[in-house]
């Protein structure tokens, strides 16, 4: 059984990132080598993990229980880019130490490691640098992190980057995506843009090493903290003062959300009727009612409204009359390209066809009658400062 | 995995205490009344008058923001009553004769402030999915010659607050924001709960946390129970059981029901690892949660609802390699917000289940849902539509529209569920649907038992459901003969007793 302890309060990390503390570590180890310093070490290989079994609250777990160790002289916490933990101290600490090995053995108890490899080792220094040099310079990637590309959030993680978020500026995180209409000979000619905020840049930013889509329902939560910075961006005086047509990606809650209000104040009288809203599928059959009623309130104020994230599997759910939207946001794919419009349960006219990066993209959606693209092509050739509608 | 009775908290409006905006705005409208006050309106939105657990905080907010505006340019004043309900007291925008006119809400897109006298045909719609059929939801009154119809809705206000006990309005501000917080808990209450359920899904005695249900066919060809056959036997976490379990919630600060809904499917996913786990150890052990029991009699096979990721994980494959080979089956339930969040990974879901031979069952259908999207492009072996008394209730032309998509669906794809009333068999039945699963089901289970067991005297109904209900051991203690609790359907006629 793993035991919890409650911790209600997010704690700051420290301000090292895991590559730096990899740095740190291979030098402090070179340091007792070259002086012949005698220091303890221990390692938790959170790496050797069991990908189906590794937990986010593992990771966290794994830290407080090291805690123990803080109060031994010279002691320091590194964690490596892999997610292993290494504490180094020096002098005697078999109390403090043998509090740890028990509580890193009752938490892992019921988890299996890679291969059935060790997840805990005890090391000293100078004798074992050579080994814990090879842990610091080449780690081996976490099971999860390997699959995601970084750390998955947990809600400790993530109320962390929810408070961070709070305190940054998010205008340089600002980007806009072109989405453009095909003309008769060809071209394209800009319809609006899309501006959103860059995740990945952001998360990066914030919180080094995580992956904020690897948990697809946090990322979804946290989508609703970005809404409202967003909105406040736009809202701000002069944001958009001669701005083109836009859309803007919003969960259904942030429509009906005080900060809408704000943003909907602002909205100058040249742009009205010229806003796209884009919501998720999962989004509105999480609350029809509340979708229902966003709906109807942001049509009464003049905003479009488009269905983002369309694949081939879940066109046929969404047809546009039926669910009261004006386009679908229909994703570049094989499955895609075997697609004709009649069993696309909507008018083509209403698709803006999204990562229509090649010729074939583009050619298939014109053969079917697609209008409105999105992608590297369309920006590549559409004309700047055409006019929109 | 699936957790069940996840509900709304209502703000009752029942004994509010009417405040000074009740008196004020009696004062306003007698001024108006008294001086004939020619070419003012009063418009009452009944918000009291929707279906809980409507007004939620942004009816309010959207609503309120609307009627401002109007009160701007129309010279008015809104006032927010303690029972919910909002009042504009503002100037006609047009002549009295021509008030009749039609005039589409369509036009408030270039107008953007509603006239008032658009404000009942524009919010009767906005608010149509969350009203319920108890009178008008708007009033549009004329001051000169319609006063007295305000001034007896305002008495009627005041009057609520002779004896009143209840909630003033800013007690029902602090409620209705209350109820705000709980739909969205802060990260850190959330991070709590989440650890207080990662701590008990970890312990051993995790079966007594979850719950099973029995799914019907109605009128089957079994002559046993009058005719319940059952279908599945549907495997969930018991909120309740949770909350009961956590701190946090028993003190009030807290509630798994009210949080968070992508918090919540986020649970969802690290639930379905335990509760595969326990499958797998269950079998042969003989207990409630054991696979083996469906082969036994007419028990059904156990349904599990589980998210995609919990599909495509190694522990529902360590489950499928158990029963390959052997007589052992069980279904899986996906809900339709689970299905729609990721297509591809969904896509592979159903690939894997296919491969097992495992049909894919639809949860989580809302009529509101369907009447917003085609569920029956997933192509499920079964579709579990919600039951809402909305159903009976339905305007003529949504009614049409969910008599075309059950007729697409197939109605021998359909199961009622959350049928936990007679009215919802009936709605249902004279739909053509004969499947169905809720606690009114669990009620013609339990009595059926009760009838043709033995060994009943000591027993309640609601003490044999909630024990048939039980997925631990623990949940059965008292009842002496369990194997009846999980047989699909006893015998009708009632055998007999042992004295």
């Amino acid at each position: 059984m793993i035991s919890t302890p409650a911790r209600r309060v997010p704690q700051e990390p420290p301000e090292t990132s895991p590559r730096q503390d990899a740095l740190q570590l291979a030098a402090l180890v070179r340091d007792c080598e070259l002086a012949g310093i005698a220091r303890q070490a221990c390692v938790v290989r959170l790496s050797r993990l069991t990908r189906d079994r590794v937990q986010p609250q593992h990771f966290r777990l794994a830290r407080a229980a090291l805690e123990p160790l803080a109060h031994a002289e010279r002691a320091r916490l590194f964690v490596l880019p892999n997610q292993d933990l290494v504490a180094v101290w020096r002098g005697p600490a078999e109390t403090a130490l043998l509090t740890v090995r028990t509580a890193i053995s009752h938490l892992f108890a019921d988890v299996e490691s890679e291969e059935g490899e060790a997840l805990w080792e005890e090391l000293s220094l100078p004798q074992d640098s050579t080994r814990l040099l090879r842990l610091a310079e080449t780690p081996k990637p976490a099971a999860r992190i390997a699959a995601s590309g970084g750390l998955p959030l947990d809600l400790t993680s993530l109320a962390l980057l929810e408070a961070r978020l709070a305190r940054v500026d998010v205008a340089r995180f600002a980007r806009r995506q072109p989405v453009c209409a095909m003309q008769k000979d060809g071209s394209f000619r800009l319809q609006w843009e899309r501006r959103l905020l860059c995740v990945e840049e952001l998360v990066e930013t914030l919180l080094p090493g995580a992956a904020p889509r690897a948990e697809p329902w946090l990322y979804r939560r946290l989508t609703r903290s970005l809404d409202r910075r967003a909105l406040a961006l736009l809202a701000a005086p002069g944001e958009l003062d001669n701005a083109r047509p836009f859309g803007l990606e919003l969960n259904v809650s942030s429509i009906l959300a005080p900060e809408f209000l704000r943003f909907d104040a602002a909205l100058p009288l040249s742009l009205r009727g010229q806003v796209i809203l884009e919501l998720q599928p999962a989004d509105v059959l999480s609350d029809p009612a509340a979708f229902l009623f966003a709906r109807d309130f942001v049509r009464a104020r003049g905003y479009r409204l488009l269905l983002q994230d369309v694949t081939a599997e879940s066109l046929p759910m969404f047809p546009l009359p039926r669910i009261g939207l004006d386009f679908v946001h229909l994703r570049w794919s094989e499955p895609v390209a075997r697609l004709s419009a009649a069993a696309f349960g909507t008018a083509p006219q209403t698709i803006v066809l999204a990562d229509a990066d090649g010729e074939d993209a583009i050619a298939w959606g014109r053969a079917q009658g697609i209008g409105l693209f999105q992608g590297a092509k369309a920006i590549e050739t559409h004309r700047p400062g055409g006019r929109t509608r | 995995m699936k957790v069940l009775a996840i509900s709304h908290t209502a703000i009752s409006h029942g004994a509010m205490v009417p405040t000074v905006v009740e008196r004020h705005l009696y004062e306003a409208a007698l001024r108006a009344v008294r001086s004939a006050a020619v070419g003012r309106l009063a418009v009452v939105l009944h918000l009291s008058r929707l279906r809980p657990p409507a007004p939620r905080p942004h009816h309010r907010r959207i609503v309120r923001a609307l009627l401002q505006e109007t009160a701007g340019r129309y010279d008015g004043q809104v006032f927010g009553l303690a029972n919910g309900d909002l009042v504009l007291l503002c100037r006609a925008a047009r002549p009295a004769a021509s008030r009749d006119d039609s005039q589409q809400p369509a036009s408030l897109a270039r107008t953007l402030v509603a006239e008032p006298e658009m404000l009942p045909e524009f919010m009767e719609r906005l608010l149509q999915a969350d009203r319920a059929n108890a009178g008008d939801l708007v009033s549009l009154w004329s001051l000169a010659s319609e006063g007295d119809r305000l001034l007896g809705y305002v008495r009627e206000r005041l009057a609520q607050g002779v004896g009143g006990l209840g909630m003033s309005e800013d007690i029902a501000a602090q409620a209705v924001q209350a109820q705000a917080n709980a739909k969205g808990q802060p990260p850190d209450m959330a991070h709590a709960l989440h650890d207080a359920v990662a701590a008990l899904v970890g312990t051993a005695g995790i079966s007594d946390l979850m719950q099973r249900q029995t799914a019907i066919l109605l009128g089957g060809p079994s002559e046993r129970a009058g005719g319940l056959q059952p279908l599945f036997r549907e495997v969930s976490f018991s909120i309740a059981a949770l909350e009961g379990r956590i701190p946090a919630v028993a003190a009030g600060g807290a509630s798994l029901g009210g949080s968070d809904p992508f918090l919540f499917r986020h649970l969802a996913a690290r639930l379905d690892q335990r509760v595969l786990a326990v499958l797998c150890d269950e079998i042969g052990r003989g207990g409630p949660l054991d696979l083996i029991q469906a082969l036994s009699g007419n028990a059904p096979i156990l349904h599990l609802n589980l998210t995609v990721p919990g599909i495509l994980s190694p522990g529902f494959g360590r489950l499928v390699g158990l029963c390959a080979g052997t007589r052992l089956r069980f279904g899986v339930e996906i809900g339709l917000l689970e299905a729609t969040s990721d297509s591809q990974s969904f896509a592979e879901a159903r690939s894997r289940l296919a491969e097992a031979g495992i049909g894919l069952v639809l949860d989580g259908v809302s009529h509101l849902a369907l009447l917003l999207s085609q569920p029956w492009a997933l192509r499920p072996a079964l579709m579990k539509l919600d039951w809402s008394p909305r159903l009976a209730e339905l305007p003529e032309e949504e009614r049409q529209a969910i008599d075309a998509a059950l007729a697409q669906i197939g109605t021998d794809k359909v199961v009622l569920h959350h049928a936990e009333t007679e009215a919802a068999l009936r709605w249902g039945l004279a739909h053509g649907i004969r499947r169905f699963q809720g606690r009114h089901v669990d009620a013609m289970l339990g009595a059926s038992r009760i009838v043709s067991c033995g060994q009943a005297e000591a027993c309640t109904l609601r003490q044999c459901i909630e024990r048939a209900g039980a997925a631990g051991r623990v949940g059965r203690a008292g009842c002496v003969n369990p194997a009846l609790l999980d047989a699909g359907a006893p015998a009708a006629a009632p055998t007999e007793r042992v004295a």
